[in-house]
């Protein structure tokens, strides 16, 4: 199953939560209780209006647990990059039941979306490392404008160690924006940054666009602006992102124009 | 004194026994919606291992026993107020 048919399932799963079901069930209970307050507005016996309370309290509980549900799947859909539309938009139509599609293997996506960004070939042998060797042999490599070892080290990671990367990577491409301007970045520095990056980023990411590279400058510079939806575009970005930034020289609070290179 | 029967308090217990069986009728849907969610996330993410699957597949299941334990006070409550329209 490709991503985007995940995606629908998952949209879809989560389109159908019995929130309706909840509601429904609600409002008999208030109505239960309002008729039940009515009938022993003379007596002071126990006639299950403290027990319909507490079933109403367990309603409530239930349908928080169901928003952590679809929140969760909101963030599986990101990391996958597929996304976080609106659930509704292509869920079903109520009583025609999805047609139910093979699952998904997210490690074929994430190679074979790796392979597509860096405009490479093969399969991926899977490694477990933690990331942050990954993110440092990642560096290494881009360090060395080694595209192949580039792709390979982030095709073999897979998505569960790769998703990981844009948490290392941000604060150190602020941190070296900082640097390299003399103060703190904010938005209106991402196109500058961008212009002097893209090609670096883009000779081991090809398939990385200018606008791509400006939303993870904006994500790492303005401290939580989102990086579109694309996880392996963006974990694929992070890395090398720090080592052009990396290359770029340090400038004063008083001068913004270039002094010299860091490193060559 | 009294300015309701005893069949017009009957007849509202009853009203309310049956909004209870309702609301007792949607919660069971809405387990066996919940009981194909937790199936059908398990399918579609099979092997995935991803915490956000994890933790969809937790807060399903514990929709799924906050529903047992609301329902299971609802019937408690019916016996209550069945147990109160009988004394009348």
């Amino acid at each position: 199953m490709d991503v985007a048919a995940l995606a629908g399932s998952l949209k879809a799963l989560a389109a159908d939560l019995p929130l309706p079901a909840f509601d429904a069930a609600d409002a008999h209970f208030e109505a239960a209780q309002t008729e039940l307050k009515e009938a022993s507005r003379e007596s002071n016996a126990e006639v299950g209006l403290h027990k319909l309370g507490a079933a109403r309290e367990r309603l409530d509980a239930a349908r928080l647990r169901l928003g952590e549900v679809a929140e969760a799947l909101d963030d599986y859909l990101a990391a996958i990059g597929a996304g976080t539309g609106p659930a509704a938009a292509t869920a079903p139509a109520a009583g025609v039941p999805a047609a139910a599609p093979p699952p998904v293997d997210p490690r074929r996506w994430w190679t074979d979306r790796v392979n597509e960004l860096c405009d490479r070939s093969g399969d991926a042998e899977p490694e477990k490392v933690p990331p942050t060797r990954l993110f440092n042999e990642l560096l290494k490599a881009a360090g060395e404008g080694n595209a192949d070892a580039y792709c390979k080290r982030l095709r073999d990671a897979g998505p569960e160690t790769g998703v990981k990367l844009p948490g290392l990577a941000w604060p150190l491409v602020r941190s070296l924006a900082a640097e390299h301007l003399g103060r703190n970045p904010n938005a209106s520095d991402v196109p500058v940054l961008r212009d002097k990056c893209v090609a670096k980023v883009r000779a081991l990411v090809p398939k990385a666009e200018p606008l791509h590279v400006a939303e993870a400058l904006a994500s790492a510079c303005t401290l939580g602006v989102g990086t579109g939806e694309d996880a392996a575009r963006t974990a694929a970005i992070g890395p090398v992102l720090v080592a052009a930034m990396h290359r770029l020289p340090r400038q004063g609070p008083q001068d913004e124009h270039p002094k010299t290179e860091r490193r060559a | 004194m009294s300015t309701v029967s005893v069949a017009e308090l009957k007849s509202a217990i009853a009203a309310a026994l049956q909004q209870v069986r309702d609301g007792q009728a949607a919660i069971t849907a809405a387990s066996q919606n919940i009981e194909a969610a937790q199936g059908g996330l398990t399918a579609v993410t099979a092997g995935s291992g991803h915490d956000s699957v994890a933790t969809a597949q937790a807060a399903l299941a514990q929709a799924a026993a906050e529903l047992e334990q609301s329902l299971a006070a609802t019937f408690a409550a019916a016996e209550q107020a069945e147990a109160y329209a009988a004394t009348l």
